[in-house]
């Protein structure tokens, strides 16, 4: 058990630390949320009301699809864009792409996945499964912030005395756009951020910044 | 792992699919304006205020707190002669009832479906204009 726990550690934090945000955003919005309705003159709801309305998961998923799609540009740009001097880059644009360097075929080496080794379109698929599978939930994350997003848009539109839209009229309005350019433009700050700020600075110990007397000019040396 | 990320998905996508068709709720909101407006025709000015939320309500009369100054003032409007609900739209704890003759919101208390605003007329992008609300 201890072994499990130090062997996993950082997911373990990332997972509890997650569920605790979750847990605090959903106290926090139920206040907001009832605040709104006294001042609407409407009816304050219960938390676990709160956390199944569309208000929740509009604000949920708006978050969700921005990191996924923060990490999905970061593991596709990365393989074929270069920033001379920092860790998070490759040396050159070419590398890792051949099957020498990425281990598959006749160069998987004992404890490889199966289907490393495999052929055609199961080796494909694994080589771009990363990828694949932070662009699905991105695509499904964007899809449910529109869906939830409808929905808390038409209920505060009724409130306000106006016509509810559809879908369609949903992802044309400006409060879908506002909150997706507002949450896409502080991700990809923070990716420009760690990718120019490792070029000069460092952080003792960690797997994300260069060793601490690592020239400025050493490109892709993070271990 | 897997499974409760899979149902923590399926609860983003399909909760506001299941807020939004809240067709349980058409219903109740119908009966709610289709009884607002045979009170009114009725001159029940007392029954149609017992329709309103407070707020509605207090936008008649500042003393709405008094039954018949209520219905007094509510039967005064001449409302429009609205007849059979057309389309109801739900979205949360608000709706939309429209009538041949008037549009109506609604919001969902702790006593159910009152009418927010009433005798409404729209205004290209700008909220409808209410007589009541």
């Amino acid at each position: 058990m201890r072994r499990f726990l130090s062997g996993n550690a950082l997911s373990l934090f990332f997972l509890i630390t997650f569920l605790l945000a979750l847990a605090g955003q959903s106290l926090a919005g139920t206040a907001e949320y009832n605040d709104q309705q006294l001042a609407e003159g409407g009816t304050p709801i219960s938390w676990a009301a709160f956390v199944t309305s569309s208000d929740f998961a509009v604000n949920v998923a708006e978050n969700w699809q921005s990191e996924y799609l923060q990490f999905l540009l970061f593991i596709l740009i990365t393989a074929w864009l270069v920033q001379r001097g920092s860790p998070e880059s490759k040396k050159h644009p070419e590398q890792g792409f051949s099957e020498e360097e990425s281990r598959t075929g006749r160069y998987a080496v004992p404890g490889s996945p199966a289907w490393a080794r495999a052929t055609g379109l199961r080796r494909h698929l694994y080589g771009n499964s990363l990828g694949l599978l932070m662009g699905a939930v991105f695509v499904l994350s964007w899809l449910a912030q529109s869906v939830a997003g409808t929905a808390a848009y038409n209920r505060q539109r009724l409130a306000q005395l106006q016509d509810p839209v559809g879908w369609d009229g949903y992802v044309m309005s400006g409060d879908f756009w506002n909150r997706t350019f507002q949450n896409w433009q502080s991700e990809l700050l923070a990716v420009l951020s760690m990718v120019v700020f490792s070029i000069y600075l460092r952080q003792r110990g960690s797997p994300e910044s260069k060793p601490v007397g690592e020239p400025h000019e050493t490109t892709g040396e993070n271990t | 792992m897997k499974t409760g990320m899979t149902r923590m998905w399926m609860a983003v996508l399909v909760l506001p699919l299941a807020g939004a068709c809240a067709s349980g709720q058409d219903g109740q909101v119908s009966k709610v304006a289709g009884d607002f407006y045979a009170a009114v025709r009725g001159g029940d000015g007392v029954r149609a205020c017992a329709l309103l939320t407070e707020s509605a309500a207090q936008t008649l009369t500042p003393m709405a707190s008094a039954e018949g100054e209520c219905a007094t003032a509510l039967l005064k409007l001449r409302l429009p002669g609205a007849g059979k609900v057309e389309k109801v739209a739900v979205w949360g704890n608000e709706a939309q009832a429209r009538l041949t003759g008037d549009t109506l919101f609604l919001h969902r208390s702790a006593q159910g479906w009152r009418i927010r605003a009433g005798g409404c007329r729209p205004q290209d992008q700008r909220p409808y204009q209410c007589a009541i609300g």
